[in-house]
């Protein structure tokens, strides 16, 4: 890396991360608002409390309450609003002075949401905690099953970052094209496993899952701490999400410039 | 005369631009949204119409014309962010809609009503964005902010976040942070409006300075005569999509058709017919009248008003520029013969 | 009756607004779908579970009618108060809200009215049809029962409107009222379940601190042909909701008018 990329990198994430502070009690509203997995986790809970055998599928309460505080704390780090912003660049023109710059957009906002999940993180853990003590749940002392997920969930991140940039690009083409990412996010907490442990799913929806790579993203390094996966499914995890990664890096370079080119033809 | 693709001190041209859109078209009331819902009407509107010109470096050129007739367009098209339906650009040797990072480190564009500056943090902060964007040193962002601050007066401001500057130091700041990377070529689209008149001079003289220091090629669009008789020697007019005029400023300000307006606040009224024995009577509101006479006759005409007519105040001002334009179009009109084209207006 | 005509203008004002952007229209549909899609796949994939026979007492049909209350409720909030409430902040960030208040017309009703999101309309209409659905297949449903749920779930709309009317009205001195309501809209979001599948502990909170239950699992109740001695507080919570945000709205109204600007 020459000196001036190290520059750009090191003024981008110190702007980036200075913008994301102003913002931070938006932040801490946005990261309560997601609620998803931790209703699904207590209703887990509690069918499992009152099932024969105190288990459903394997799972325990406590496992319940370990899969599910660990799935929270995983998509609020996965999150990711990037669709919306490029939307809103191209229907108000505020593109236009970007696309003046000679550097690629891309990476004002790639930087800004890891600026963002920095301000997040703080909070994030002292929830995580306090979640996990009033639960009870379990993780694995596996320090390797540790270092695997930290491993993963970055690049499960920048996965997501770039299918939902592509979709975001889908702006110059149509109108309103960020609510395709609803329709997305659905499939992502479906097959991902946000509304349950994947192993709980219907045989048929597994085999579906398997061909996304929504299962890589969250339920796998769930599972990873949990001890219910092992270091083989994470390495076979990692190369699945590298083939993602690079797919859409692909798909996403393509469509900017197609889009730009369209940008230009109908008006900035 | 054709373009000489190979003549060295042209830094900017245009040949033969030409920019179409598709409009779609929508009849009034519940039922035409209701048709247009299911079948809309498209037409097509040409923005600009097949303009070329050179400029030179370090030449300052006025680009002026109603609204919708094609500035900005044109302006946007020679900066990369519009492609053209047909025709060519070229500035400093590119093709701007290549958008090459060669060619975006020569040129700025400011325009109005978008900026470039993070709204949220000092303005201190969006410069070293800048400053590691453009690849520009240490000692260099230095030496440029020290120039800057210098006519602009950058002092207390820098560390105020964006939000809470007034619109004049906003635009200070907006535009040294559009030329901290010294661009060889300027495209300024009404870099002045809205400011009050010390920091339009401000802003023209850090214009100027910057022009002359870095042998600059500025094209600036205006809406005040003020800033193109302080800047420009040389002016481009354009109309419903076509350049118009494109030669030296004397010719509006001074030629034989030059004219200047002059305010009278009337102590007594007056009718329009006597009033029009002065001049040109552009408007007579109660006691308030503006008439247009020619420049050259400005003391004469003036010195005849306040001797025959009961004057409370006479002040002799530039006409807009509008007034400036349409009276030069009807000097070309009548000596042409031609009637005046309607002017297009953008949907 | 100057109402039902200003009512009628508003209606087919916000239509055209609407019909205008073709691409909103079917962003509408793939969101609606989308919000369906979660509620129904949750259930589902509770009662797929052999171990799982009832949750927390209730069927698959039941448990349906709530998802159905759910969306049906998300629907109105989407057509009717989110549009029609955005108003007041984005009225106090830019000024416009003064013009509002010039007008001889009451200023709640103005920001209750004018802006209707027609496009959300598949919601409202994707939560009926899940309730109509689940209630013929559940079979036991009585013409008592259905109207007894009507009238609980009107109860519960007037407590949907005031407290997003209230959370709205911090625009006064909040910058940014998305926050509060997104904040809502989470807790809100247990409403697609039945209250019954929740912890225990939990369960007070959803019914007298945030009133969730009884938006939607009471009314389901009433349609199933059961009644707790909760759902007899319902129309009683609603008119203090309303009464308090009326109240909190002419304070707040009476600070603004007050203060110069």
């Amino acid at each position: 890396m020459n000196a001036h990329t190290w520059r750009k990198f090191r003024v981008l994430m110190a702007t980036q991360f200075a913008h994301m502070t102003v913002y931070r009690a938006e932040i801490v509203i946005w990261m309560l608002s997601g609620t998803l997995s931790l209703i699904m986790g207590l209703i887990w809970m509690q069918q499992a409390s009152a099932a024969p055998g105190g288990e459903i599928g394997g799972y325990t309460a406590r496992d319940f309450a370990s899969y599910f505080i660990a799935t929270w704390g995983t998509a609020q780090i996965l999150v990711v609003w990037v669709a919306w912003e490029l939307s809103f660049d191209v229907r108000q023109g505020t593109l236009s002075p970007k696309l003046l710059r000679p550097i690629d957009p891309f990476w004002m906002h790639y930087v800004g949401h890891w600026a963002e999940r920095i301000v997040r993180l703080p909070l994030m853990f002292v929830l995580l905690v306090i979640f996990a003590v009033l639960t009870g749940a379990q993780y694995t002392t596996e320090v390797s099953h540790w270092l695997a997920y930290l491993l993963l969930v970055p690049l499960a991140f920048t996965l997501r970052f770039l299918l939902e940039y592509s979709i975001g690009l889908l702006a110059f083409w149509f109108e309103a094209a960020e609510n395709f990412q609803e329709l997305v996010w659905v499939l992502y907490a479906a097959l991902g496993g946000l509304l349950a442990p994947l192993s709980l799913y219907p045989p048929a929806v597994q085999k579906v899952a398997a061909f996304t790579p929504f299962p890589y993203m969250l339920g796998l390094p769930c599972d990873l701490l949990t001890g219910k996966a092992d270091l083989s499914d994470a390495l076979r995890g990692f190369f699945i999400l590298l083939a993602w990664t690079v797919g859409f890096g692909l798909l996403r370079a393509w469509m900017w410039k197609r889009g730009v080119r369209k940008y230009g033809a109908v008006g900035a | 005369m054709p373009p000489t693709s190979s003549d060295p001190s042209v830094t900017v041209r245009a040949d033969h631009l030409r920019k179409a859109y598709t409009v779609t078209e929508k009849e009034p009331g519940f039922l035409g949204s209701l048709r247009a819902f299911v079948r809309p009407n498209t037409r097509t509107v040409e923005a600009v119409k097949g303009v070329s010109f050179e400029l030179r470096g370090g030449e300052m050129v006025g680009f002026l014309g109603p609204n919708g007739a094609g500035k900005t367009t044109t302006l946007k098209m020679l900066s990369g962010l519009l492609h053209p339906t047909s025709g060519a650009g070229t500035v400093q040797g590119h093709t701007p809609q290549k958008r090459e990072t060669a060619f975006l480190k020569q040129i700025t564009l400011v325009m109005g009503q978008k900026q470039q500056l993070i709204w949220d943090l000092p303005a201190q902060d969006s410069f070293l964005v800048n400053q590691a964007i453009y690849e520009i040193s240490d000692a260099e962002y230095k030496a440029t902010m020290r120039e800057f601050d210098e006519v602009l007066d950058l002092s207390g401001i820098l560390s105020k976040q964006v939000r809470k500057l007034s619109l004049g130091e906003r635009m200070k700041c907006e535009l040294a942070a559009a030329l901290l990377h010294r661009p060889k070529v300027l495209f300024l689209d009404e870099p002045t409006i809205g400011l009050d008149v010390n920091m339009q001079e401000r802003i023209r003289e850090f214009v100027r300075e910057y022009n002359a220091r870095f042998n600059a090629t500025v094209m600036l669009t205006s809406h005040y005569m003020a800033d193109v008789t302080a800047l420009c020697q040389r002016i481009l007019v354009i109309d419903g999509g076509e350049l118009v005029f494109d030669g030296d400023l004397s010719a509006l300000t001074s030629g034989p058709d030059a004219r200047k307006t002059v305010r009278l606040q009337l102590a007594r009224p007056e009718t329009a017919a006597r009033l029009s024995a002065f001049g040109e009577l552009i408007r007579l509101d109660g006691l308030d009248a503006e008439l247009a006479v020619p420049r050259g006759e400005v003391s004469a005409r003036a010195a005849a008003m306040l001797t025959h007519l009961d004057v409370a105040d006479l002040t002799v001002v530039d006409p807009p520029i509008e007034q400036v334009i349409g009276q030069l179009f009807r000097n070309q009109d009548q000596r042409s013969g031609r009637k005046p084209e309607p002017i297009q207006e953008l949907a | 009756m100057r109402f039902w005509k200003l009512l009628h203008i508003y209606l087919t004002a916000s239509l055209s607004v609407q019909l205008a952007y073709r691409a909103n229209f079917l962003a509408a549909i793939l969101s609606s779908l989308a919000n369906l899609a979660t509620g129904l796949l949750g259930v589902l994939l509770f009662y797929s579970r052999p171990e799982i026979k009832e949750l927390g007492g209730w069927n698959l049909e039941g448990a349906l009618m709530v998802v159905g209350f759910f969306t049906l409720t998300e629907g109105l909030i989407s057509v009717w108060l989110r549009p029609n409430l955005t108003q007041l902040s984005e009225g106090i960030r830019t000024g416009t809200l003064d013009f509002l208040l010039l007008k001889p017309v009451d200023a709640q009703f103005q920001l209750s009215a004018r802006n209707l999101n027609l496009l959300r309309l598949p919601d409202i209409l994707l939560g009926l049809g899940l309730i109509v659905w689940a209630g013929a297949a559940l079979g036991t449903v009585t013409l008592g029962g259905a109207l007894l749920s009507a009238v609980l779930y009107l109860s519960a709309v007037a407590m949907v409107y005031a407290i997003w009317f209230m959370l709205n009205t911090t625009a006064f001195w909040l910058v940014n009222v998305q926050n509060i309501t997104e904040l809502f809209q989470g807790v809100f979001s247990a409403g697609r379940y039945p209250l019954q599948a929740l912890p225990l502990w939990i369960r007070p909170v959803l019914t007298f601190v945030i009133p969730v239950a009884f938006i939607t699992t009471i009314p389901a109740q009433a349609l199933r042909g059961e009644l707790g001695t909760a759902a007899l507080f319902s129309p009683l919570v609603a008119l203090i909701l309303l009464a308090i945000c009326r109240v909190l709205w002419l304070r707040a109204l009476g600070s603004y008018t007050s203060a110069s600007s």
